[in-house]
C-alpha cells in the first residue's frame, strides 16, 4: 500500500515548502528569469501555490484535497505566509485560496469562441513576497517543519506522507544539525509511506545543474552530498510525474536538484507537489 | 424503421469522501438513436464534470465522429465551451474561476447500435482510458483498452481548448451483436477493476441499483483492489422486448435458428437444441422479430453460407482480441417452455436533458432541473402502456400519439 492513496477531501495530502530567505537570496539568478533569486523564488511558490488552488477547484468550490504550508528561513524561522494566513501553519487549500495578500492580473488574450479573441484578465494571487536577510537556519526550519507535519499526521494517518520541498542557496549555518533534523524528519510517516523530502538547490550558475540523481558521484563538494543525503529517493508516482514535466530519472532517482536554474526549480515544484491531485 | 430492442442501466460513484456533486464522470444514453457514451473529467483540470457533460451531450446529439470529421465535432464541443466559460468568469468573483485558458480534460467513449446487412453490431470510437466491454456469455472483450495493465497515469484526453500539437488518436472499434449480448461502458476505475479478474464483470450485471454499486465500489476500494476514483458505468443489454406469451411456432424457430446460427468450429460447444433461443423470441410482432424477419429472404438464400460467414467473422474478432477470456458456451441450455422470466423490478438513478426536437437539443438545451432529488424508481417496461410514472420522472414511451419528445439522458447531479 506504500505511496497508493490518492489526495482526496477524504485522505487529504500535506505540501510543505520550506524556503530560504536569507541574505545571499538578494542575488542574481542564473537562466533566462535574470531576476533575483528571492524574487524568482518568491514568483515560483507563489505560481505553484496557485496552481495546487487550481488543481483542486474544479468549480466554484473549492475541494480541500490537500494542506498546504510555507515555512520561511533566514532573518526568522516561521510561517513565510502574509495577509490572511499571517502566521498560518499548515492550512487547507480552501483557506490558501481565499487568503491571498493581493491577487494581481495579467491581460492575455484566448479565443472568444467564435473563431475570434478576446481580451481577458488572468489573476495572479500572491501570498508570499520576496526576502533576503540573515543567515541560513535550515536546522530550525526542519525542526519547525517536523512539528507542523507530526501534528498534521498525528491526525491524517491514512493519507499519502507529507512531501516537504526545501529551497535553498546556500550552505546551512549548521551542517551537522541539519542533517540530524532532516534525518528525523525524514523519518516520519502514515500509514502510506514515510515523508519525501525534496531539496532544490538554486544558483547563479548556467551550468553543473545535476537533476533527481541515482548517486552522489557526481556532486562537488560536501553540502551537495548532504542535501543528496537528505533528499528522498522518489516513489514510483512522483517518477512518473517527473517524468511528465520532463524529466529523466533513474528508478533510486533522489528527490534533488543542484545548481538548478529558475526553469528547473519551477518543474521540480509541479511534481514535488502534484502526488495525487490528478 | 422499427427501432433496435435495447435497455439500459446507468450510475455514478463518486470518490469516497466526496458527495455525487463532486463526480466528475457523466454519461448519455439516447434511446432513439441507440447511442450511449461515457466521459471521465481528469479530477485535476477545471471544471471537468461540465466539460465531461458536455462531451457525452454532444455525443448523443450527433452523429458518431469518424477519425476524418473528429476535429469538426470538437470544433463545435469546444465553442460551446469556451461561451460558456467566457460568460461563467464574467459573473464569478473568485479569481480560480475567472483563470482563462484553463483546459478541462476528459476521456470519451462513444457507441452506438448499428443495423447492417449481416446483422446489428456496436460501432464505437474512444480517446483515452473509458472502456466499452461487450459481453457474449462467458466471454468479454474489451475496447480500447483491453487489459488491466493498459492503464497508465497519463491516459489521452480531449482537452477543452485547442491544442498547439496533435490531437491524440480517435480509435474506432465494432462488433456484431447477438440477443443477449451486453455493453458495459466503464470510467478506468471500473474499467481497470473489471479487467483485472475473471468474475468481476458477473458480479456487476447483478448490480440493480446505484446503492448497490456504491456498496461494492467501496468495499472493492477498501481492500485496495479498486482505485479511489470517480466511477460511472451504464450498461447496455441487447435483448428482445418482453414476450406475449404466444406459443413458439415452428416458422419462427426456423428463423431464429437461421439467424443465429453457431460458428462452424464452435458448433460442439453448443447445446444440440437451440430452442432455447427461439424461445426468448416468442413475438413475431414486436421490432426485434420484425427485424428478424427482414433478413430472413437473405437467408433463405443461402442460409448457411451466410450464417458460416458471419459468425466466423465474429468468432474471428473475439479470438483475434487478446482480451477474449473463455469461450464457452455462447447461449443457455435448452428451456422446455418458451416462456421468460418475469421481469424484475429495476433502479436507475435519473435525471434528464429534455430534448423536444433535435433543434431543441442543441447548444442552448438545458439540464431538465427536477425540484426534487432525482428519484430512484422500478424501472418501466419501456413497452407497455405505463400510466402511472413517480412524479418528477420521464420516461419515453413507444405509444405516445404524437411528436414523442427525445429523450436524452444525462447524469446531472
Amino acid at each position: 500500500m506504500a505511496y497508493s492513496q490518492l489526495l482526496s477531501s477524504q485522505d487529504p495530502g500535506c505540501i510543505l515548502i520550506l524556503i530560504d530567505q536569507s541574505s545571499s537570496m538578494d542575488d542574481p539568478y542564473g537562466g533566462a528569469a535574470g531576476g533575483k533569486k528571492k524574487t524568482e523564488c518568491a514568483r515560483a511558490v507563489n505560481r505553484v501555490l496557485r496552481e495546487i488552488v487550481l488543481c483542486c477547484s474544479p468549480g466554484e468550490r473549492v475541494k480541500d484535497r490537500c494542506y498546504i504550508g510555507v515555512i520561511g528561513y533566514g532573518p526568522s524561522v516561521a510561517s513565510a505566509f502574509l495577509g490572511p494566513l499571517t502566521r498560518r501553519d499548515l492550512v487547507k487549500v480552501s483557506e490558501v485560496a481565499n487568503g491571498a495578500i493581493r491577487v494581481d492580473k495579467v491581460k492575455q488574450k484566448v479565443s472568444d469562441g467564435a473563431g475570434g479573441l478576446v481580451e481577458v484578465e488572468n489573476p495572479f494571487p500572491i501570498w508570499i513576497e520576496e526576502v533576503a536577510d540573515d543567515g541560513t537556519p535550515m536546522d530550525e526550519a526542519f525542526v519547525l517543519a517536523a512539528r507542523w507535519v507530526s501534528d498534521w499526521i498525528s491526525q491524517h494517518a491514512n493519507s499519502f506522507p507529507p512531501i516537504v520541498i526545501n529551497i535553498t542557496d546556500g550552505e546551512p549555518n549548521k551542517p551537522d544539525d541539519t542533517r540530524a533534523t532532516a534525518q528525523t524528519l525524514m523519518k516520519l510517516q502514515t500509514n502510506d509511506g514515510n515523508l519525501i523530502l525534496i531539496n532544490a538547490h538554486i544558483s547563479d550558475k548556467t551550468s553543473g545543474e545535476v537533476a533527481l540523481p541515482e548517486q552522489d558521484n557526481n556532486l562537488p563538494d560536501e553540502f551537495a552530498r548532504l542535501l543528496f543525503d537528505i533528499s528522498s529517493i522518489l516513489p514510483d508516482r512522483m517518477l512518473q510525474e517527473a517524468k511528465a514535466v520532463g524529466f529523466n530519472p533513474g528508478p533510486k532517482a533522489r528527490g534533488f536538484v543542484y545548481n538548478a536554474n529558475a526553469e528547473t526549480l519551477i518543474k521540480l515544484l509541479a511534481f514535488g507537489s502534484n502526488p495525487g491531485l490528478r | 424503421m422499427p427501432s433496435l430492442p435495447f435497455s439500459y442501466r446507468g450510475w455514478r460513484v463518486p470518490k469516497a469522501g466526496e458527495d455525487i456533486a463532486d463526480c466528475q464522470d457523466a454519461y448519455c444514453v439516447a434511446e432513439e438513436t441507440t447511442r450511449f457514451a461515457i466521459s471521465d473529467g481528469a479530477t485535476q483540470s477545471y471544471a471537468a464534470d461540465a466539460w465531461a457533460k458536455l462531451l457525452v451531450k454532444h455525443a448523443c446529439q450527433r452523429e458518431l465522429p469518424s477519425e476524418t470529421d473528429f476535429q469538426n465535432w470538437l470544433s463545435e464541443a469546444r465553442d460551446e465551451w469556451q461561451r460558456s466559460r467566457n460568460e461563467q468568469a464574467k459573473q464569478s468573483s473568485s479569481w480560480w474561476t475567472q483563470v482563462q485558458a484553463r483546459d478541462a480534460a476528459a476521456t470519451l467513449v462513444v457507441g452506438e447500435l448499428q443495423r447492417r446487412a449481416d446483422g446489428v453490431w456496436w460501432a464505437a470510437v474512444a480517446v483515452g482510458d473509458s472502456c466499452l466491454m461487450h459481453i457474449r456469455g462467458t466471454t468479454l472483450t474489451s475496447f480500447p483498452l483491453a487489459s488491466a495493465s493498459e492503464f497508465t497515469r497519463e491516459p489521452n484526453t480531449i482537452l477543452s481548448g485547442r491544442r498547439s500539437g496533435s490531437e491524440p488518436p480517435l480509435l474506432t472499434g465494432s462488433g456484431r451483436m447477438e440477443i443477449d449480448d451486453k455493453l458495459i461502458l466503464a470510467t478506468d476505475a471500473l474499467a481497470k477493476w473489471i479487467l483485472g479478474s475473471q468474475t468481476a464483470w458477473r458480479r456487476l450485471l447483478t448490480i440493480a441499483s446505484e446503492q448497490e454499486l456504491a456498496e461494492l465500489v467501496e468495499s472493492e476500494r477498501a481492500t485496495g483492489r479498486m482505485v479511489n476514483d470517480d466511477v460511472a458505468i451504464v450498461i447496455i443489454d441487447f435483448s428482445p422486448p418482453p414476450p406475449k406469451r404466444q406459443a413458439l411456432t415452428p416458422s419462427v424457430m426456423t428463423e431464429v435458428i437461421a439467424s443465429t446460427a453457431p460458428p462452424p468450429e464452435e458448433s460442439k460447444e453448443q447445446p444440440p437444441n437451440h430452442t432455447s433461443v427461439g424461445s426468448q423470441l416468442s413475438d413475431r410482432s414486436v421490432p426485434w422479430i420484425t427485424f428478424l424477419s427482414s433478413l430472413v429472404a437473405a437467408a433463405l438464400i443461402s442460409a448457411v453460407t451466410a450464417a458460416m460467414v458471419t459468425q466466423h467473422l465474429v468468432s474471428k474478432t473475439l479470438r483475434d482480441d487478446n482480451l477474449v477470456r473463455r469461450r464457452g458456451a455462447m447461449r443457455p441450455s435448452a428451456a422446455p417452455q418458451p416462456t421468460l422470466p418475469a421481469a424484475q423490478p429495476q433502479s436507475f438513478h435519473v435525471a434528464w436533458f429534455h430534448c423536444p426536437s433535435q433543434k431543441d437539443c442543441g447548444a442552448s438545451a438545458q439540464p431538465l432541473v427536477l425540484k426534487q432529488p432525482a428519484k430512484v424508481f422500478p424501472k418501466a417496461d419501456p413497452h407497455s402502456q405505463s400510466s402511472s410514472l413517480p412524479p418528477g420522472t420521464y420516461a419515453k414511451s413507444k405509444t405516445q400519439p404524437k411528436a414523442p419528445p427525445r429523450w436524452i439522458q444525462i447524469e446531472v447531479p
